[in-house]
Formats: C-alpha cells, sequence, structure tokens
C-alpha cells in the first residue's frame, strides 16, 4: 500500500523520523513530499496513485495539482487520511478539516493549561500539556493510556451532532484554547469538549485522524519525561503508544469488522429447511445468520458482541432481533415471519464507536397462506357437514322409497 | 572585616533570592462572592467565599443567573492591577459529568465576574437538570500556583415540560444516542378469531343429521320396504344404477377429504355416463 506523506518544510523529515520509519516498517511504500512541491499529484486521469495520505502540515497550501476539493474526494473515494497541524495552521488545512467533520480552532490559537502543564517544556507559556483524558474504545486504544499524552498545539472540535467524527484525545477539566499570554473573554473551547485529536469513521468506512500537534508525534516527544507543575516526574509519555495507535486506526488495521457469509433459512413452515428460499410465508419460523470477524494487526478473529441486531423491515421494522453468537463469529438468531404480507428486508446496520460499520440488506418477499394452507375440518363446521352428508342420504332414502 | 562580612551577606542574600521558591507569584482572590440574580437583577442569595466550599448555593433556574464576582491580584505585585488569563466558572454536571464553561469579563470597577444561565448550560452540555459543582479556575502564565476553589452545589433547573417536570437528560453527543442497541421488536400476530364452543356445533350437528333419520324411521314405520326393487332382469341394471349414485356420492366424499380435481375429474366424467347407461336398461 503506498502512503503519500506531505511535510510542511524538510526538517520535519528528521525530527519525524521515528513516526515515519514505523511506517515503512508497518509495510507501507511511503513517499514523502514537501507539501507545496509543484508536481503534486493524487491522481492520474482516473486511477489514484496512492492509497493513504498523510499530511504534516502548517502554514503552507497544498501544491501542485492537490487542493482541498481532490484530497476530499481522495477521501469519498475510500481512502484514509492523517492530517496533523500547529497553531500556524493555514486556512486551506481548516477548510480540509472542516469538510471531513471537524472543526481546528482559529490561526494562533493554542491549547493551554495552567494547572497540567509539563514544567519542562511548558513553563513559559503553559501551552505543553498533558493529556490523560482518551477516548474509551478497545479497538482505537486498546488497553487505554498508561501515561499521559505531551501536546503542544492548536484545539480541535466536533460538533455534538456528529455521527461520524469523535474525539480521540481531549482536555483535562482545566484546559482551554486561547491566545498565549491574553486574558480570556470567553470560555468557548475548554474541558471535555476542546479536542485534541479527533477521529472520524465516515459513512464509506473512510477513516479521518486529525491532531492538533506536529510535536505530538515527533522524536523529541517520543524520549521526553512527563513532569508535573509542581516539578513531580509523572513517569514516562505515551506519544509513541498513542501515535502509533492513532496511525493504526486510521490507516484500517485496527478496529474493522467484515461481515460476511450473510444466509437465511426456513425452520418451519412452508417449504421447512429451505435455504434463502424465494419468499417466506407468513408464520414461518426462520433464521438468520451472518459471520462477523474483527480485522487487527493483520489478523482477523471472530468477532464477540452482544449487541448485533437484525431487523425485518418493510418501510418501518416489525421484527428487531438481537443476535447470539458462537464464539467462532457466527451470529444467529430465530424469528417468527410477520403475519403481514409484502415485500421486506433483512437489515443488518451495526455502528459502534471506533469499528467501521456494517450495513447489510436481504431483500425477502413474505407471501400469504395459499388456499389450501388454511386449517380444514374445523369442529364448528359439523353441522354444515351433516347437512349434507344428510342431503346426501336423503336423496338415496328418498329414491328407494319412491321407486320401490 | 566588616566589608568582607557584608559581602558575604550580600552573596547569601543573593542566592537566596536567585535559587529559593517564588511563593510571591501566587495568585489571591479577594471578595469573591457568588450570587444568585433574579430577571429583574434582584439578587436571590448572596454569599461571601473566602475559601473553597462545598455547601449549596442554591437553584439556577431559567429565569435566573448566576454570577460570580471576584478581585485577583498577584502576590509579587500586590498593587498592580492584574487580570489573569484564565478566570473561569466550570459548572460539571453531577449526573452525566458534562462540563460547561464560562469565561470572566472586567466590571467598570475593576472586579471580574463570570455569569451563568440555564440557556448557555445547555448550550454547552444539553438537557441535564440537577446538581452540578460549581468550580472557580484562575490561572497565568506569571504564575506557577493557579487557584482552583470549589464553590458548592448548584441546583440547576431548565424550562420546564407542560406538566412542570423538568425535561429529561439525553444523551448531548449525537454518537452516544444512535450508536447503541435499539430495543427489541416482537412482532404481534393477529389472534385468531373467537370460535363457538364445540359442544354447539355438536348439538347442531345432530339437529342437521335428524330429518334425514327421521325420515327413514317414519318411512319404515308407515311400511316402506324394498319388495319393489327388481329382481331378475333389471335387478342389475338397477343395482348398477343406484350403485353408480352411490359411488358418484362417495366420489364427492373422497374429493373433498382427500383427492384433487386432477383424480376425482375421471370418475366424475365417466360415472355418470354409466348411470345413465343403466337408467335407459
Amino acid at each position: 500500500q503506498r502512503v503519500l506523506v506531505l511535510l510542511n518544510d524538510a526538517g520535519l523529515e528528521q525530527s519525524h523520523s521515528s513516526f515515519l520509519k514505523g511506517l515503512g516498517a508497518r509495510g507501507y511504500q511511503v513517499d514523502i513530499k514537501p507539501i507545496t512541491d509543484k508536481s503534486l499529484q493524487l491522481k492520474s486521469w482516473d486511477e489514484w496513485l496512492y492509497d493513504k495520505l498523510v499530511i504534516l502540515g502548517s502554514n503552507k497550501e497544498l501544491g501542485g495539482a492537490a487542493d482541498v476539493a481532490q484530497v476530499v474526494e481522495f477521501v469519498d473515494e475510500g481512502h484514509d487520511l492523517l492530517l496533523a497541524v500547529d497553531s500556524q495552521v493555514s486556512e486551506e488545512l481548516r477548510e480540509l478539516a472542516q469538510e471531513l467533520g471537524v472543526d481546528i480552532d482559529v490561526k494562533g490559537h493554542a491549547v493551554i493549561d495552567h494547572f497540567a502543564y509539563d514544567s519542562q517544556l511548558g513553563a513559559a507559556d503553559h501551552a505543553a500539556v498533558l493529556a490523560d483524558s482518551a477516548v474509551q474504545s478497545p479497538a482505537v486504544l486498546p488497553g487505554g493510556l498508561p501515561w499521559p499524552v505531551l501536546f503542544r498545539g492548536i484545539a480541535l472540535s466536533v460538533p455534538a451532532d456528529s455521527e461520524t467524527a469523535f474525539l480521540a484525545l481531549s482536555g483535562s477539566p482545566t484546559a482551554y484554547s486561547g491566545k498565549p499570554g491574553v486574558a480570556q473573554t470567553d470560555a468557548k473551547l475548554a474541558g471535555g469538549s476542546l479536542g485534541l485529536v479527533a477521529l472520524a469513521q465516515l459513512r464509506n468506512n473512510a477513516r479521518v485522524a486529525v491532531a492538533g500537534s506536529l510535536d505530538m508525534c515527533s522524536d523529541a516527544a517520543y524520549a521526553a519525561a512527563a513532569t508535573s507543575r509542581t516539578g513531580q516526574s509523572l513517569g514516562a509519555v505515551a506519544n509513541r503508544a498513542f501515535c502509533d495507535a492513532i496511525s493504526k486506526w486510521a490507516f484500517q488495521e485496527r478496529g474493522v469488522l467484515r461481515a460476511s457469509g450473510l444466509s437465511h433459512r426456513v425452520v418451519e413452515g412452508a417449504e421447512a429447511g429451505a435455504v434463502a428460499p424465494e419468499r417466506y410465508r407468513v408464520n414461518d419460523l426462520v433464521e438468520f445468520s451472518v459471520q462477523i470477524h474483527e480485522c487487527a494487526d493483520g489478523a482477523c478473529t471472530p468477532y464477540k458482541a452482544d449487541d448485533v441486531q437484525v431487523e425485518l423491515q418493510m418501510l418501518d421494522p416489525y421484527v428487531r432481533a438481537t443476535l447470539a453468537h458462537d464464539d467462532a463469529g457466527r451470529f444467529a438468531v430465530r424469528v417468527t415471519v410477520p403475519d403481514t404480507y409484502g415485500v421486506f428486508k433483512w437489515v443488518l446496520e451495526y455502528r459502534r464507536l471506533g469499528y467501521s460499520f456494517i450495513e447489510l440488506t436481504e431483500t425477502v418477499p413474505i407471501r400469504p397462506f395459499k388456499h389450501h394452507e388454511y386449517e380444514r375440518f374445523i369442529v364448528q363446521a359439523y353441522p354444515y357437514y351433516a347437512s349434507v352428508a344428510s342431503m346426501m342420504a336423503g336423496f338415496m332414502a328418498v329414491g328407494f322409497f319412491f321407486l320401490y | 572585616m566588616a566589608r568582607r562580612v557584608l559581602a558575604a551577606l550580600c552573596a547569601a542574600l543573593l542566592i537566596v533570592a536567585v535559587a529559593g521558591d517564588e511563593p510571591a507569584s501566587d495568585i489571591t482572590l479577594k471578595d469573591v462572592t457568588v450570587s444568585l440574580l433574579e430577571a429583574s437583577g434582584t439578587p436571590a442569595s448572596v454569599q461571601q467565599m473566602a475559601g473553597p466550599s462545598t455547601g449549596r448555593l442554591g437553584a439556577l433556574d431559567h429565569t435566573r443567573t448566576m454570577k460570580v464576582s471576584l478581585a485577583t491580584a498577584l502576590a509579587s505585585a500586590p498593587d498592580e492591577d492584574f487580570r489573569p488569563q484564565q478566570v473561569f466558572l466550570r459548572l460539571t454536571s453531577r449526573v452525566s459529568g458534562g462540563a460547561a464553561y464560562f469565561a470572566a469579563v472586567k466590571a467598570k470597577d475593576g472586579t471580574l465576574y463570570a455569569t451563568a444561565k440555564s440557556a448557555d448550560i445547555q448550550k454547552q452540555v444539553g438537557l441535564q437538570s440537577g446538581a452540578y459543582d460549581a468550580t472557580l479556575l484562575v490561572g497565568d502564565t506569571r504564575s506557577a500556583q493557579p487557584v482552583q476553589w470549589s464553590l458548592g452545589e448548584v441546583q440547576v433547573l431548565h424550562p420546564p415540560l407542560d406538566d412542570g417536570s423538568q425535561p429529561e437528560g439525553a444523551a448531548y453527543r449525537a454518537m452516544d444516542r444512535l450508536f447503541t442497541p435499539l430495543p427489541e421488536i416482537l412482532h404481534m400476530h393477529r389472534k385468531p378469531e373467537r370460535r363457538a364452543p364445540a359442544i354447539v356445533s355438536l348439538v347442531f350437528t345432530l339437529l342437521a343429521a335428524a330429518p334425514v333419520v327421521l325420515y327413514v324411521g317414519v318411512a319404515l314405520q308407515l311400511g316402506g320396504n324394498l319388495k319393489g326393487f327388481p329382481s331378475g332382469a333389471g335387478f342389475l341394471a338397477a343395482a348398477g344404477f343406484h350403485l353408480g349414485l352411490l359411488a358418484i356420492l362417495a366420489l364427492y366424499l373422497l374429493f373433498w377429504i382427500q383427492l384433487n380435481l386432477m383424480q376425482a375429474g375421471w370418475g366424475g366424467c365417466c360415472l355418470p355416463y354409466q348411470c345413465w347407461w343403466c337408467w335407459r336398461l
């Protein structure tokens, strides 16, 4: 897989050598170019030249044929993007992030925390913060954060009604975003809603990661030690593990769910035992099953979860059932078909934080009873049977007595 | 000698001044007042805070404004006008954990004040009413000792619903609402129609069968018999005819019970012809 890395300036290649080498070590073919390169192009005619894009950007504009529209198109086609900016972020990169669902704060602002700053690196302006509020998601950060993350940069925010973007690392309850050295007159971005790193799982299952700090993934940050405001050592910083986790999630190496083997069959009813019949009959007992695997770090293992649901819907869901799994990744449930006939579809929509989306549908018409599938010889109809039988007997009897 | 002692003393003072701790950069807060103002501006409650406290501050409903005013000074320069870079009032919900922040602005007399309304809290953390912890955060790059004072507990009430109760505090982020399992739906099948009890049907069956039984009984009593049945030459024809009729009726029954039209159709075509032929005989 080919990764294009765009650097704001050449010095970033040395200062972030650990991060870039790590990408290469994971098997990617890394292409490093300056962001203002005039020959920059992401696609040649209709073919995309790269599979993933990393932008370590600041105040310089995208050069060559690459612009916001092309990068958004790149992501729309299902490719992943990792964008890191700092306080000098250009308007173009802010616009790019906004198109993908993440709002970067105004240029010149920084994340400041007078209570939780690193006293070795941030004693002057309190802008090198130690953050430990990370998202609780086994797909993004398996095992959580053992130490705080050292961060110096700009704040991000994600709208509350966003269905795709969420914060991977947010500010501590005392952090805020503002111009360093200036008294704050409004508290627009502060605390838990102040984002330091935002991730987005887009509807086409492409992933975007936006980090507000360039220094967070630099070699210096990896080697730094966390020192509290009062000079006490807090141990190491988790920058290396965090940057690793974020880039792995962003490049679809973690938290990818694969659904396959969708099948349905009739257990009881008309055509009992039929697998994937053309249609169901009302009141049949049917079984729906699907195989779901979770792919992480190159290996796909059976997914284990108790909240996968399937719906049988015709405009509205008539049945919604929770699938039970055996530990081998097969999720199945038995459902009684509703007694309304029409064209239904099985809908399996599974969206959880940090995992890729599963959206499967299978159309299945449902027919009513055929004329010979109703109940026969109802007890309450015996008088009618008796009247017919007595009619026939009477005909024979009258005939005999009349003739003979 | 005296000069040497003086020099040593000066050196010592210098060392102490340069290398020692600086408690002089502390931020001091004065006249911290927490008040709840009605819509008209009259204070519903005013509390002076001398230090952090965890008492109750009152109720902040949708008509009131909470105002925290204070004066700040830097201990190393107590007479200078000191405006800290961060003077925030933070209200953290005890139920959802979400926090709303309000920055302080400068009043005309030089004090700083921060105001909070329930509508602004709703914009930041959603419609969560209940107990909130109020905290004052004061920090500045010129000071290594920021101040965090807990001011107490505020009951925040949002505009009530029609029946006077508080609106439900749903999750503020859309993702928290959407990325959860939905309630299960079990389809309620149509209930079968109510049927009469079996005994009614049996009674009427007997009633329906009664006339023919009565007829046969009465006819036999009146002397009905089969003496007129043709014997000899006509016997076969008559028997064949009646058997044919019986067979047709039996075929009806069989068809009703078991066969479909295809199988019964052949018999239905042949038998009447047979009967007619016998009748002709």
